[in-house]
């Protein structure tokens, strides 16, 4: 029988109910709490999961979010761009219009004003801005709106390639802006054309005009001739006064061989192979680049357009044969205008015999092409297109000459058709304004398809990252929910458990207390 | 007649001594460490007759203490195991809940720091999201300088309990050596009378004792006993008394050594002092602080070390380099602070020594021991977690010499070293104090990177350029700033691709596009290997990242698509890029990247192996306390049992003492009518 103390009786009573109110004190602060693990010590294992799905959980509500952010900035781009398809669509309309063959001089200056206020619409449209007023089209420069008009008055982009992304799940980021560059500035273009720009090493604030392209014939065999290479155009003082005075033309990759050099004035128009610009302001050793492109911007279409209706004359192409020497076949000659054959005349014809055989000519009428001699020269006109006038048979190839005579006629855009004996400038183009003009509305549209094909590509895009973005938030609701509830199995008291647990241990104190009162009363004193 | 008087007598006398302790128990019932007494009865000597023996009373030989000097040294030992564990999981409960604690662990800062990223990614120009970044930032430092005063605090805390408990245990040592000279000298011990209340106290003070270390108790002579400490040094020899101190450890000042003096003669006792709160405390330092104070350093140098990284090779809003988003990890004063010369260092103790942190994602924590032997230019570095020897060699001649460690670097530039002499290496403790912010403006959190590129209007092809990714602005061999980023807020040079045939196979040059004439690698379809050949079909690295290729430039670009002869790129600084939130997002990121332990922990995760360390130690110690705490009240149970006092039985033996001196007094009256009996016959 082992003894016991009276003091173990009381000691060992109260250690109990110390045991069982902590417990009880625990259990209650589960409840209270709501969790199971209040202290890494109460599970170790899950108090370090729960630090990293802590973590998961705020990285997911940061990534809705994002997620949120995105889908603003997406939709805030879209309706610009939506707005910029209004807008271009508008001019599309404006350029058709301005197509018509009944048009005014002053219809036309109407609708280049017009045109002129859709530009700035259009500019005001791409330098949209954001909440915090950042250009949205700009790329990485967000302070510098995405096209500004240069010195020469025109829109130049003036941002970056960049393209910024927001992380919107864990490893997915989606795009949430386009620089204006892809989306106004590489549109393919109906034809050949070029960009100037001033190099970006020059001392000097020089500037060089968009320049245009005045002959696109002659630009793209000059283009096919040197490869597609860009030029650059170097400004020099020759007379080393200090200032500059010539230029010269180089192809850039053989700077070395100079193809073309002049005078140079500040301002003034330089041509070259069938384009021209202006530079102004350069000094001694300042580079120009004109680069050959098959892209141009938005804006330069409808920039072109408006100079276009501007200051294309449209007129009839005249050419003239001088009565005197202008004319003198040998028997059998043939002549060839727009591919129609004129003659064959005989030795000792006139001008006369030459205004007769083409007004004559049944096709040359059609085609509205009529003579007449004034003054002592002959005038062939055509209304509504160019003519080219040759002295080969170009239905065959290669051409055949079917003129041994002489011949020149006056009048053609570059150089004239100037035949002797047979041999010379066997060929020249005579233009009016009218085919240039069709050209140009014919370009313009063609162009301002592009554009909008190129605006629907982007929205296209947008679409889909908005697509993508809204996939992601349910992706994301989905395991911000299953995430908590991970948490919750690790960290969260199970309530009926914690409140069942409770009562029980309420119990047990209860019945310890209640029985360590009836022992402890218990005393042989009390009987002696 | 004047016999049966005598022998009523000594009943009474007997008795009433018997009463008289069982008095004396019933009163002591709740007097710590006393055991119970009982009066030993024995008969006296006989009266010899012819007829034989007639007795002639009795006699109280001795009190006896009722104790067991077995279960008084199992309640010993049992006090020293629960008050060891008990002292450690108060420690350790403490470090548990500041660690776990929502508000006061590192984990809500650090999540709170990277969201704010993430939301200053999509607006990089915003100052009010920059602003918040800082604010966060902050935060993160504040909240690692407050773990780490916190530690200091504990340890503080530590080393004045142990102050205490020296203070507490010398007092004890000092009452148990002039017990025992009070018990040797008491009255009647030749005669075996032992004086019970001295032995109960001394008893009761070796417990106390023993709540403060582990001790072992040996019996000597004249009933002393000796204290000695487990393995031999005595605490208390006889009558004389040894002196427990404390002082600063010459090894790491900012810890405590036990020390014991004896007869003026001071020795180093540490590794002695196990069990009992000392040397829970002194567990509690070693297994739980230290390396609580290297894991939180490991984070912060590794989230220092990554965020710098990407704020120096980002751009700010103005346009300029990132520079430090935290304090630079490797200062001088940093490097420095990672070495602690011991004290003890034999002269000159000229050692210049630092620690550089070489790869943070190899840092593992922990302390070494730097020790020199043999003629002073021998060395071993010693894991003082393990006390492995992980590194020797022997130091070149003349210095510097770089000992490699995982993950850093012991730079020992000069001085003269001695065997012996050693130095204590701890590449993180300082770390989490130590760290500070460096951006002190909005404008100058680097969100943005500092290379863009552009395709060229007038290509022809279809190649795309990216928009890089900047890998260092340093030369990561000599630490010095590339070439490329020498001059602020431009690149040097801007660089041009040019694309070109070379006999049938598209290559390309790399040019300086301020001078195109200067090409600074040019493509070689027959050089071997090819050099700057474009493959389609696939994105083409323009770029070496091997510093020590002259190609190196700190950043990567890649071309894809289908380019044609002549096409141009260019890369240029990113001017007014203040939109550009790609290094945001990229020190975004730095959230849950793997960045630690070689590449197998992100910060988060390294912050949590701290805090289930510490979890796991503390329910580990919870455990252990509850056992020892079990162990202990069986123990002190079983003592009870011999020497407590019940209450119910000393009522017994009361009325059993009472019945037996009321007949001791019949005797005597019953003498006592026998006498008168026979005087009356007389009259």
């Amino acid at each position: 029988m082992i003894r016991i103390s009276s003091q173990q009786i009381f000691s060992g009573g109260i250690n109990r109910l110390q045991t069982l109110n902590g417990t009880l004190q625990q259990t209650q602060q589960q409840i209270s709490t709501g969790k199971r693990v209040n202290s890494p010590s109460d599970d170790p294992v899950a108090a370090a999961r729960i630090l990293k799905l802590d973590q998961e959980v705020a990285r997911i509500e940061q990534f809705q979010r994002n997620a949120g952010l995105a889908d603003n900035r997406l939709n805030q781009e879209e309706s610009a761009l939506t707005s910029a398809v209004d807008v271009i669509q508008r001019v599309r309309e404006l350029t058709v219009q301005a197509g018509n063959g009944t048009l005014s001089q002053n219809d036309r200056l109407s609708i280049a004003s017009e045109l002129r206020q859709r530009l700035d619409q259009l500019a005001t449209v791409t330098n949209t801005r954001d909440a915090s007023g950042e250009y949205i089209f700009s790329g990485f420069q967000g302070e510098t709106p995405a096209f500004g008009k240069n010195i020469s008055g025109h829109y130049v982009y003036q941002g970056d390639e960049g393209q910024r992304t927001l992380e919107i799940d864990e490893g997915v980021s989606v795009a949430i802006s386009d620089h204006g560059k892809g989306i106004f500035v590489d549109i393919p273009a109906a034809d050949t054309t070029f960009f100037a720009e001033a190099s970006p090493n020059n001392q000097s604030g020089a500037q060089i005009s968009t320049g245009m392209v005045l002959d696109q014939q002659v630009y793209d065999e000059f283009v096919s001739s040197i490869n597609g290479d860009d030029l650059i155009v170097r400004v020099q003082d020759t007379d080393a006064d200090g200032t500059a005075d010539t230029y010269e033309i180089a192809a850039k990759t053989d700077p070395g061989t100079v193809l073309d050099s002049g005078a140079y004035t500040s301002g003034e128009s330089i041509l070259f192979q069938g384009i021209q610009f202006e530079i102004t302001g350069a000094q001694p050793g300042d580079a120009f680049n004109i680069k050959t492109s098959d892209k141009q911007s938005v804006f330069s279409t409808i920039e072109k357009l408006i100079y276009g209706l501007e200051n294309q004359v449209k007129g009839a192409a005249v050419a003239t044969v001088d009565g005197a020497t202008g004319f003198t076949p040998n028997t059998g000659d043939v002549l060839h205008i727009n591919g129609v054959d004129v003659g064959p005349f005989t030795a000792g014809d006139t001008i006369a015999d030459l205004g007769a055989a083409i007004n004559g000519n049944f096709d040359l009428q059609e085609m509205g092409i009529t003579a007449e001699v004034v003054s002592g020269e002959l005038r062939i006109t055509s209304q509504g297109q160019d003519m080219r006038i040759t002295t080969l048979d170009e239905s065959v190839d290669p051409p055949v000459s079917t003129w041994t005579g002489d011949l020149t006629i006056a009048g053609a855009k570059f150089e004239d058709l100037d035949v002797t004996a047979g041999a010379g400038v066997t060929s020249a183009n005579y233009e009016g304004g009218q085919e240039a003009f069709d050209d140009l509305i014919a370009d313009s549209l063609t162009n301002l398809d592009n554009a909008q094909d190129n605006i629907l590509l982007t929205q296209t895009d947008i679409g889909g990252r908005l697509n993508a973005v809204e996939s992601t938030t349910v992706f994301l609701e989905d395991s911000s929910l299953y995430t908590k509830d991970i948490r919750s199995q690790l960290q969260d008291v199970d309530y009926a458990e914690a409140i069942s647990t409770l009562s029980f241990q309420s119990f047990v104190l209860e019945a310890a207390q209640a029985s360590f009162a009836q022992v402890s009363r218990l005393s042989l004193f009390d009987r002696l | 007649m004047a016999g049966l008087i005598n022998i009523g007598l000594t009943g009474v006398l007997g008795h009433q001594a018997a009463l008289n302790t069982t008095g004396n128990n019933i009163t002591n019932a709740n007097t710590a460490g006393y055991s119970r007494q009982e009066v030993l009865f024995e008969t006296q000597p006989g009266q010899r007759t012819g007829a034989g023996t007639i007795g002639t009373g009795v006699n109280i030989s001795d009190v006896r203490r009722v104790a067991n000097e077995f279960l008084v040294e199992q309640v010993r030992s049992d006090t020293s195991l629960f008050s060891e564990q008990e002292a450690l999981n108060s420690e350790l409960s403490r470090l548990d809940n500041l660690l776990g604690g929502e508000s006061t662990g590192l984990n809500q800062v650090l999540n709170n720091l990277f969201a704010s990223l993430q939301s200053a990614s999509e607006d990089p120009a915003s100052l009010p999201q920059r602003q918040l970044v800082l604010s966060e930032a902050q935060a993160v430092v504040d909240r690692f300088q407050a773990l780490q005063e916190e530690f200091i605090q504990q340890r503080e805390s530590v080393k004045t309990q142990m102050e205490q408990g020296v203070k507490d245990a010398n007092t004890l040592i000092n009452s148990i050596a002039e017990l025992n000279l009070a018990i040797s000298e008491s009255p009647g011990l030749a005669q075996g009378h032992m004086p019970n209340e001295l032995l109960d106290k001394r008893d009761e003070k070796l417990r106390e004792l023993s709540e403060l270390l582990s001790i072992r108790v040996v019996p000597s002579e004249g009933s002393q006993v000796n204290v000695l400490l487990p393995d031999g040094q005595a605490l208390v020899l006889g009558g004389e008394a040894s002196k427990l101190g404390t002082r600063d450890s010459s090894e790491d000042p900012t810890s405590l050594e036990f020390t014991l003096t004896t007869a003026g003669r001071t020795l180093v006792i540490d590794d002695q002092v196990t069990g009992g709160k000392l040397g829970g405390l002194r567990r509690f330092e070693r297994e739980a602080l230290h390396r609580a104070f290297d894991e939180l350093g490991r984070v912060a140098v590794a989230l220092a070390d990554n965020l710098n990284h990407q704020h120096e090779i980002g751009m700010d809003l103005e346009g300029d380099l990132g520079g430090l988003f935290f304090s630079d990890i490797n200062s001088d004063a940093a490097k420095r602070s990672r070495v602690i010369a011991n004290a003890d260092n034999q002269p000159p103790k000229d050692g210049v020594l630092g620690v550089e942190i070489s790869d943070s994602g190899e840092l593992q924590a922990g302390t070494w021991n730097l020790r020199f032997t043999g003629d002073g230019r021998d060395f071993e570095v010693i894991d003082r977690a393990t006390g492995q020897t992980v590194n020797q060699g022997r130091l070149p001649d003349p210095l510097p010499a770089e000992i490699s460690m995982p993950g850093f670097n012991i730079q020992i530039e000069s001085g003269t070293f001695n065997a012996g002499d050693s130095y204590l290496i701890q590449p993180t403790r300082l770390a989490a104090e130590s760290m500070e912010l460096e951006v002190a403006r909005e404008e100058d959190l680097a969100f943005a990177s500092p290379v863009r590129a552009e395709n060229d209007i007038g290509n022809s092809g279809t190649g795309v350029i990216d928009q890089g990714e900047m890998l260092n602005v340093r030369n990561p061999l000599s630490n010095g700033i590339l070439p490329e980023f020498q001059t602020q807020g431009q690149l040097s040079p801007p660089l041009e691709i040019r694309f070109r045939d070379d006999g049938g196979t598209l290559v390309y040059d790399i040019l300086d596009a301020t001078d195109p004439t200067n090409v600074l690698v040019a493509g070689d379809a027959s050089a071997v290997p090819p050099q700057n050949v474009f493959q389609a079909g696939i994105s083409n690295d323009l770029f070496s990242e091997d510093p020590q290729d002259p190609n190196y430039r700190g950043f990567q670009f890649s071309i894809s698509g289908e380019p044609q002869p002549g096409d141009s790129f260019f890369i240029d600084y990113n001017t007014n890029g203040v939109s550009d939130n790609r290094n945001a997002e990229k020190m975004a990121m730095l959230a849950t990247a793997n960045t630690m332990d070689g590449g197998t922990q992100s910060f988060t995760e390294g912050y949590a192996g701290l805090v289930e360390n510490v979890g796991v130690q503390t329910r580990q110690s919870q455990l252990d306390l509850d056992s020892s705490q079990t162990l202990l009240e069986q123990s002190t149970n079983q003592r009870e049992s011999v020497s407590g006092v019940n209450l119910d039985e000393e009522a017994g033996r009361l009325i059993q003492f009472q019945a037996a001196y009321n007949a001791s007094a019949q005797v005597m009256s019953v003498a006592q009518s026998l006498f008168d009996t026979l005087l009356a016959t007389f009259r």
